[in-house]
């Protein structure tokens, strides 16, 4: 490749291509953004109450006099304030009576972005779920509905039914139950407080008012996701008289702050939900695409290879299948949810010729950006392009489970030359 | 820079001419700064996009300090770090483990056209860590200043040159060790 000296070069240099329509596209908006502004007038903002006190020496002074005067205040009121009588176990069992729940999250800056609802059966076993995204990766509005180990994903822009069976999903879906049911919620970390993983306060107001305020603070790592995460930390608002969780504030440790991600919250309890809201064939328009995952017939089985050797043999088997221009093999080996896609594939596939597959053999693991349940190929193949044999080696392909087919693999990433 | 200077007070202005040449010349540096920080495609033309259309919105009372270049480069990298704290806080906020397909939500049409050797650096790149990673190319490709850097990234000038100095390392051992296989 190139000499190790010409980094600083090559990283200066490099250029990017761009697609000459889009290029005019985003121009016409960014000059949509310059009329509008040209035409609003711009408003004169109004000092900031903060500006107006640090502005003079004699405003500084009152409210310095104020800040110690509420310190002060503070103190007295924390010192006769009575020892807790709350106990976890109360809200516990006061939530866990609620065979319905219903709770929403906002993001740090208001948004709602997920509304859930749950319905337990009569051993205290979960029913039924059913979560609405907002605005999923800033495409579709998505409605998934999860009933006994089976799911419904509506996405509502692409309308598009998607249905499928899959036990990794059904572990998730019981997991992300369990972190926000407020009982479970409470429940684990009580639990993990016995392990050492979770410190735990609790503060009582001495009024009948305000909220209990339970505060959890997680050892790094030790919060929901596989990988490395930061020192977490979680408010829970506790009503006094009913005990019932009303809402999680959730927050990360970053540079010493406690920077605050979102909030959970649970507005009625054993409210019941009308039946309609777990059937998703009711609501979703009769134009839909319905794409049932357990009819597709897509991928590669692993047999008994390792999750290694299978990575391997698919990318193999997809470049042979090119060689022997057998187009539906590769494509069958091409991640799709629709199988009307399968032509445009098979027509795109149709433009990258091989020639000869020089080296298949090497899995490396995902970038940053991908999920850690996907495993990357390295491979160097010869192709023929604009009339010349080119060498063409680029760690851009990926191999992941199909959906609903634990013992199936499917190239899930791949770009075209 | 002197062009840059006349461009920026034309464009107060109020021209388009001046926006549509600051457009032109920036919009593919500033595309490959952020493929470059984040190496996901279509969160790199939005944000471009989207610096591009605040920049347009801010003619007003835009104040530029040092040099454009400088001046869009850190307003992306800025905008990357928001992308990447609210792409965390999703995922944090539960059940992102449990949308297995729905990322598969497909742009109708890409900005960025990829080639190999983009592809071959970005890899090499994400086996830095963020702020070495940012350091690199903020330096390198944006011509940022160190000090600038450290600026941005609330460091020292020093944290920010050993960063340079690691990053730097590290890729050359990565782009050798690919060029022996």
């Amino acid at each position: 490749m190139r000499p190790a000296e010409n980094i600083e070069k090559l990283i200066k240099n490099i250029n990017i291509d761009t697609n000459a329509d889009v290029d005019k596209t985003v121009l016409n908006d960014v000059l949509k953004a310059f009329g509008k502004s040209k035409i609003t007038k711009s408003a004169i903002t109004p000092p900031s109450i903060w500006r107006i006190i640090i502005k003079s020496k004699i405003t500084k002074l009152a409210a310095a006099a104020v800040i110690i005067i509420a310190v002060v205040g503070l103190l007295i009121f924390f010192e006769k304030s009575v020892t807790p009588a709350y106990s976890i176990e109360q809200t516990i069992k006061a939530c866990q009576d609620a065979r319905f729940k219903h709770f929403e999250y906002f993001g740090s800056s208001g948004e709602r972005m997920k509304e859930a609802w749950l319905e337990y059966d009569d051993s205290g076993q979960i029913k039924n779920i059913r979560v609405n995204f907002s605005k999923v990766g800033g495409g579709d509005d998505v409605v998934m509905v999860w009933k006994q180990g089976r799911t419904q994903q509506w996405s509502k822009q692409s309308k598009r039914l998607t249905l499928f069976d899959d036990r990794i999903y059904t572990d998730k879906i019981i997991f992300f139950v369990q972190r926000y049911d407020p009982a479970r919620a409470v429940e684990n970390i009580q639990k993990m407080e016995k392990e050492g993983k979770v410190e735990i306060n609790i503060d009582e107001p001495s009024n009948k008012i305000d909220p209990i305020i339970l505060t959890a603070i997680y050892e790094p790592n030790t919060f929901l996701l596989e990988g490395p995460m930061p020192q977490m930390k979680e408010i829970f608002f506790i009503d006094q008289s009913t005990k019932l969780v009303k809402a999680i504030e959730i927050y990360e440790l970053k540079d010493d702050q406690y920077l605050e991600l979102g909030v959970w919250k649970y507005p009625d309890y054993d409210t019941t939900f009308d039946a309609k809201i777990f059937n998703l064939e009711d609501e979703v328009p009769s134009d839909v695409n319905v794409i049932d995952w357990r009819a597709l017939d897509i991928g590669l089985e692993q047999g008994d290879l390792t999750d290694e050797q299978v990575a391997i043999k698919i990318v193999q088997e997809f470049f042979k299948a090119l060689i022997a221009k057998d187009y539906a093999t590769a494509t069958k080996l091409l991640y799709h949810e629709d199988p009307k896609e399968e032509p445009e594939i098979q027509k795109k596939i149709k433009n990258i010729n091989v020639l000869r597959i020089i080296s298949i053999d090497k899995t490396f693991p995902p970038p940053p950006d991908k999920s850690k349940k996907v495993l990357g190929v390295s491979r160097i193949l010869e192709i023929g392009k604009d009339g010349q044999i080119i060498r063409w080696e680029p760690n851009n392909i990926f191999v992941s489970r199909v959906l609903g087919h634990p013992n199936r693999l499917i190239i899930n990433s791949f770009k075209y030359p | 820079m002197i062009e840059d200077k006349l461009l920026i007070w034309k464009f107060k202005q109020g021209s388009t001419d001046a926006l549509c040449r600051i457009y032109e010349k920036y919009k593919d540096k500033l595309l490959r700064l952020a493929m470059s920080l984040l190496n996901d495609t279509a969160a790199a033309e939005d944000i471009v996009q989207d610096c591009f259309v605040s920049f347009a919105q801010s003619s007003q009372r835009l104040k530029v300090g040092g040099n454009l270049k400088s001046y869009l480069a850190i307003s992306v990298a800025n905008r990357v770090r928001n992308w990447n704290r609210s792409r965390k806080r999703q995922e944090i906020a539960g059940l992102s483990e449990a949308e297995p397909i729905i990322s598969s939500y497909k742009r109708p049409e890409q900005w960025i056209i990829y080639n190999e050797e983009l592809c071959r650096l970005n890899n090499a790149l994400f086996q830095l860590s963020y702020e070495q990673r940012e350091v690199v190319i903020l330096h390198l490709h944006s011509g940022m200043k160190f000090r600038a850097i450290a600026e941005l990234q609330g460091v020292s000038i020093n944290t920010v040159q050993s960063r340079y100095r690691y990053g730097l390392d590290k890729l050359r051992s990565i782009l050798n060790s690919e060029a022996k296989l």
